[in-house]
Order: structure tokens, then C-alpha cells, then sequence
């Protein structure tokens, strides 16, 4: 197969019958590619204008409109995603937009033309706003001939992506290094099961991502498939051990990793298998590492810019050239190897009407998804999965679905510690009740400065009604007593040592099912409560603090 | 082939596969998009779907069926689908 420098595709050296891709079943050749980026070109040229979104979402239609570009000497801009609000945004400070590749006759193609420029990728920043990185045409020719060094040319089909072409790795793996390989690149995405089992018929080199890896195994039957992949890459995160070796199991020589990320491009790379030191971490060939003083791994490399570059990971060196990896130093975090920024997640909410504050932690779980800790403007009149619906939508706008928190929690104030921070274990709390803490049958009604009253809906199954007097479940004083103290915690902050109680009177018996308020005051050093079914009083007392000075 | 299954089995057995907690079966409903807007559920929760409904129901979701991202459309959608091609869990 003959290499050709992206550069130097437009000079003419690559025949017009070279097959260059398969869209919806159908061969597509170097001609028809270099047609259409030339009427975008053409287009792009009446227009004017220096720096172009492409909002193309097909990945041919992306091909030649990223080429065309090129061709005419304009910088592409990729966009994060294909969200209207995302193009809008982008499309303001841009020159043009390109949705589709502009209809007309055919042209011949007219002269050779040498490749420049450079190419303008879009990401979540580290500190609150989404930022652009730019990177030159020479730059990624240097990554697509260092994948071609590293990787060889590996035998198999064509090459199939269950990850986007318009980020970093999608683009480089599934569309610039096919392209400049001479290989055909598959345009239909394969990361659903029934795109996968036609994909992999043709034993592609597969493009993907921990997220499909994770799950392709779980879906199908892997021991029926027509065939396997040829070869496999995976980027945008760690692959788990487990699935490395699950799919080893089916590719010889493993899933080969890529570390990375969109400023820095490829910094190394490793394939998982039954050695603990596979896990390591082998710097490619064209970077530099150091490590911060904090641990912060610092790199230097022509594809990465002029300047070293700080990566948020934390490394260790591993003693023989290998490093491991350690976890993220900041708040930019993955989720299904998206990046988000979480203060760009908090800053957004905050710009709801209904929104005072918000706060936004990554949540372990089955599924890692994020959780919203909200403090809201005014009293609350909506149900708590009312809300969360609505604020969903609200970051919809701007957010792809695996961004969008899942979990809400709607508090009065949101869990400072006593030195002003804000901590992930503090705002993780409010989602995982503890042993002794599990979720309060508790709504909160209304907010004052220094009172709140929460509605109650007492379960006949709730546990702590069980066994006072068998047969008739009541809750105890000690557990409204304790309550109080729990939800006062929550409305009010922490309001110093317990010391003791006052005044306490239990005047009749609180049931399941019946309706039932709890009314909280704060005072200097007290906090009052009572407990109101309609206009009965249940029980009141004092619960008493000795204040933080 | 064949099972008899209801909406609220459906949207309980969604909910426990997502781990949407904050939701009940009652917030969703019948006819509601669970992709794009609606529920707003995205391409790795159909593949979370895809998974617990071959354990679960023995259904195969993949094949080469084009009807595959219909049959998440929305809760009945879904209901008709498994009532056509699952079976009953063994247990």
C-alpha cells in the first residue's frame, strides 16, 4: 500500500480508482473524495472567510468537507458536537458553516495543490469554558506516519470506528491515518450491535473506546461472529484489565491503547494481557515525559506545540522507560470518555432562572454518571423529579446526553466544610446515605432565612416504624427527635455540638399514612422543631447547640 | 417464543438497569421518547438496555434487524418487543 503524506494528497500521486471508503455499502473511490472536497472548496472560495464550522455528521460528507477546506486554505473547525446550541455557538465567532457538501456539477480536477493550514479542534477546558486547540496540518502528518511507524501496516479490512471523526482520536484514527495508508475507511459507525456484526464481517481494524469495548462482549455472542477484527485501538481512557483480556480471547494480539488527549495528541501506548506489567504505560517514540512536582506528567513534543504541556494525569515512572498512570489532579473528569468539565456543568446551571447555586460530582457506580447538588432561587414549588427534568433539559442546550447529571439533589445550602471547601466526599454524601443515614421520607415545602418546613410520607414498610409496639407501626420520639436533627443539619448547615434537649413533648402518637409537616426554627444556639398532622399537634421540642465559635 | 410482560414491569426493570434512582416507574411514561429529549437517555444506556434484556429476557436485541432503535422507542414500544421475542427469566 502506498503511504502519502496528507499534505501531498492533492499532488496528484494517488490514482483516481483507489478505493478510499465505504459508505452505506458502497465503494468509494479517491476521485469521487477529492470531487466533492473540491466543490466545497469552490464553494468556500465564493464566500470568503478564514475559519469554517463543519457541522457535517456524516462521516463522508465530513471527509471531503474538512479536505475541501484545506484545499482552499481555510482552518476547519470541529465542533464538540452536532447539538444546534453547540453549531450556533461556534458558528457566531466563525466565518461560515458547512452542513453538507454543496450540490453541482462535476469538476474536473484542475491542478495540484500541496496541503496547509491547520485544523481547529474543540474541548472542554479545565477551568469552566469549552476551548479550541489548534493543530497544523504538520502536526498530524507527524502523528498518522508515527501511528504508521509504531502500528505498522497491519493486514485486515478496511478500518470501522464506533467513535466520532470529529474529535481528536476519531479523526486521526478513522479518517487522516486510513487516508494517508491508502486504506478504505467505513463511514457508518459500528458501536450498536447490529452495525457491529456488519462491520466486523469485513474483519476490520476496529477504532474504539472502553464504553463499546466494555459492552460489545456483553452483547453477542463473539464465539458466532462471521469474523473477528484484524486489529483493535481503543482511546479516551483506560480500558479495564478485565475486558483487555475478554478481548484478547478474540484478538491475538490484544486491544492497543492509546493515552492521550486532544492538545497532546498520542503520548504513549500499551496492550493489556495476563502480565501486571502490561499495564504500564510506553511513551512513543517522538515524546518527552517529565514528571511535576505533584506528580503531574509533563510533556514535550513537536505534535503537542512549542511550549511543554502539563496533562491533568498524575504518572509514576514504572523504572524501566514505562510509566503508570495514577488518576485525574483536576476537575475535568471522563464519562464514557467524553470529557466534561464540571465547573463548565456548574456555570451553565447557574445561568437558570431557578438556580442559585450548583454543585457537580462524578458518581461511582454500575455506570459512573454525575450528580447535582442544586440550591435553588426562591421557594420551591416543583417536585424534585420535575425539576431534575427541567434542568436536564436546560444543559441539554449545550451538553451531549452523557453529561447530563442523573442524579439531583435539591438542598438548602450546599456542604461547605469548615474552611470554605467545597469537597467530592461532602457533596458524594447527599447521594449515598450511609448505614445510619439512609434518605429521610422528607420534601422540603419551604425556606426561610431561619425556618423550613418539610412534608413527610411515612411508608407502613419503613423500617424504624417496626417493632415499638407489634402491629401498630408509630414513629418513635427518638427517631423524630432524630430526624429533626438530621434535616436541620441539612437546611440550616452544621449548627455546632449537640448538647441537648429541651422542652420535648410527645402529645400523640405520629402513624403511617396519615399527612404529616415538620416545621424547623433556628434560634442562637437551639433549633425548634414540631411535628403537625392538619392542624394537630404531634409532638415540638428544642433541640439545643453548642455553636462553633 | 412469547411473554406476557406490563409497562410498569418494563419501566421497573429500566430503572434498576440505569440506576435511575431518583425516578419512579410513574415519572415515565408509556408513550415517552426514553432517547433525545423524553427520558433522555443516550447511546451507551441502549447498549446497558441491549445487555440486561439478553440476560434477562433472552432477547436478542442485535441481529440485523433494523427495527433494533424502534423497539427503544418508548415504553411500549419496548413492552411489545419483549412480549414478542423473550422469555420469562428462569428463577
Amino acid at each position: 500500500m502506498t503511504f502519502c503524506p496528507l499534505a501531498d494528497l492533492f499532488l496528484g500521486t494517488r490514482t483516481g480508482r483507489h478505493p478510499v471508503a465505504l459508505r452505506r455499502g458502497e465503494l468509494r473511490t479517491w476521485e469521487d473524495l477529492r470531487e466533492g472536497a473540491q466543490r466545497v472548496a469552490l464553494r468556500v472560495l465564493a464566500e470568503g472567510g478564514e475559519r469554517w464550522v463543519l457541522g457535517c455528521e456524516e462521516t463522508w460528507e465530513f471527509a471531503a468537507g474538512l479536505l475541501g477546506l484545506l484545499l482552499a486554505g481555510r482552518t476547519p473547525v470541529l465542533p464538540p458536537n452536532f447539538l444546534p446550541g453547540t453549531l450556533e455557538r461556534l458558528r457566531k465567532d466563525a466565518d461560515g458553516l458547512l452542513e453538507a457538501l454543496p450540490a453541482g456539477p462535476r469538476h474536473p480536477f484542475v491542478e495540484p495543490v500541496r496541503l496547509g493550514g491547520q485544523l481547529e479542534f474543540w474541548t472542554s477546558g479545565t477551568t469552566g469554558e469549552p476551548k479550541a486547540v489548534i493543530k497544523s496540518l504538520t502536526q498530524l502528518d507527524a502523528e498518522v506516519a508515527l501511528l504508521q511507524q509504531v502500528f505498522g501496516d497491519p493486514a485486515g479490512g478496511p478500518v470501522a470506528g464506533t467513535v466520532p471523526h470529529h474529535h481528536i482520536y476519531g479523526c486521526l484514527f478513522r479518517l487522516l491515518w486510513p487516508l494517508a495508508a491508502g486504506r478504505v475507511f467505513l463511514c457508518e459507525p459500528c458501536g450498536e450491535p447490529a452495525t457491529f456484526l456488519q462491520a466486523v464481517a469485513a474483519s476490520p481494524i476496529l477504532i474504539s473506546s472502553p464504553a463499546h469495548l466494555s459492552r460489545l462482549p456483553r452483547l453477542l455472542d463473539f464465539a458466532e461472529l462471521p469474523a473477528l477484527p484484524s486489529m483493535v485501538f481503543s482511546s479516551g481512557g483506560p480500558l479495564a484489565r478485565a475486558d483487555a483480556l475478554e478481548w484478547r480471547r478474540w484478538v491475538k494480539e490484544g486491544v492497543k491503547e492509546i493515552y492521550g488527549s486532544t492538545e497532546s495528541g498520542g503520548i504513549a501506548w500499551r496492550a493489556q494481557d495476563e502480565d501486571p506489567a502490561s499495564g504500564l504505560w510506553t511513551p512513543l517514540p517522538d515524546a518527552s515525559i517529565t514528571l511535576d512536582p505533584d506528580g503531574a506528567l509533563r510533556l514535550q513534543c513537536f505534535r503537542a506545540g512549542a511550549e511543554p504541556l502539563r496533562m491533568e494525569d498524575a504518572a509514576e515512572w514504572a523504572g524501566d522507560g514505562r510509566f503508570r498512570l495514577l488518576g485525574r489532579l483536576d476537575r475535568t473528569i471522563k464519562l464514557e470518555e467524553k470529557r466534561v468539565s464540571l465547573p463548565e456543568v456548574e456555570a451553565f446551571l447557574e445561568t437558570h432562572p431557578k438556580v442559585a447555586r450548583a454543585a457537580v460530582v462524578l458518581l461511582e457506580g454500575r455506570r459512573p454518571v454525575l450528580g447535582a447538588a442544586v440550591v435553588l432561587e426562591g421557594p420551591v414549588q416543583d417536585a424534585p423529579a420535575v425539576l431534575g427534568a427541567l434542568l436536564r433539559r436546560h444543559l441539554a442546550q449545550r451538553f451531549e446526553p452523557v453529561a447530563l447529571p442523573r442524579r439531583w439533589r435539591f438542598v438548602a445550602s450546599l456542604p461547605y466544610n469548615e474552611r470554605g471547601k467545597l469537597t467530592p466526599g461532602a457533596l458524594r454524601s447527599l447521594f449515598t446515605p450511609g448505614p445510619d443515614q439512609d434518605a429521610l421520607p422528607a420534601r422540603l415545602l419551604r425556606r426561610e432565612a431561619e425556618g423550613a418546613v418539610f412534608a413527610l410520607d411515612l411508608d407502613p414498610g419503613l423500617e424504624v416504624l417496626q417493632g415499638h409496639f407489634p402491629g401498630d407501626p408509630l414513629l418513635p420520639g427518638v427517631i423524630q427527635v432524630d430526624w429533626a436533627v438530621r434535616l436541620g443539619r441539612e437546611v440550616f448547615g452544621d449548627p455546632g455540638t449537640f448538647t441537648g434537649l429541651e422542652n420535648l413533648k410527645f402529645l400523640e402518637p405520629i402513624r403511617p399514612g396519615e399527612p404529616l409537616e415538620l416545621t424547623l426554627e433556628r434560634e442562637p444556639g437551639r433549633i425548634r422543631f414540631r411535628f403537625d398532622s392538619g392542624a394537630r399537634r404531634k409532638s415540638s421540642g428544642t433541640i439545643r447547640f453548642q455553636e462553633i465559635p | 417464543m412469547g411473554m406476557t410482560i406490563t409497562s410498569l414491569e418494563i419501566k421497573k426493570f429500566i430503572i434498576d438497569t440505569l440506576g435511575l434512582e431518583d425516578l419512579a416507574p410513574e415519572d415515565i411514561g408509556d408513550e415517552e421518547p426514553l432517547f433525545a429529549g423524553g427520558l433522555g437517555l443516550d447511546s451507551i444506556d441502549a447498549l446497558e438496555l441491549g445487555i440486561a434484556l439478553r440476560k434477562r429476557y433472552q432477547v436478542e436485541s442485535s441481529g440485523e434487524d433494523p427495527g433494533t432503535r424502534e423497539h427503544f422507542r418508548n415504553v411500549n414500544a419496548l413492552v411489545a418487543f419483549v412480549s414478542r421475542n423473550g422469555q420469562p427469566a428462569e428463577a
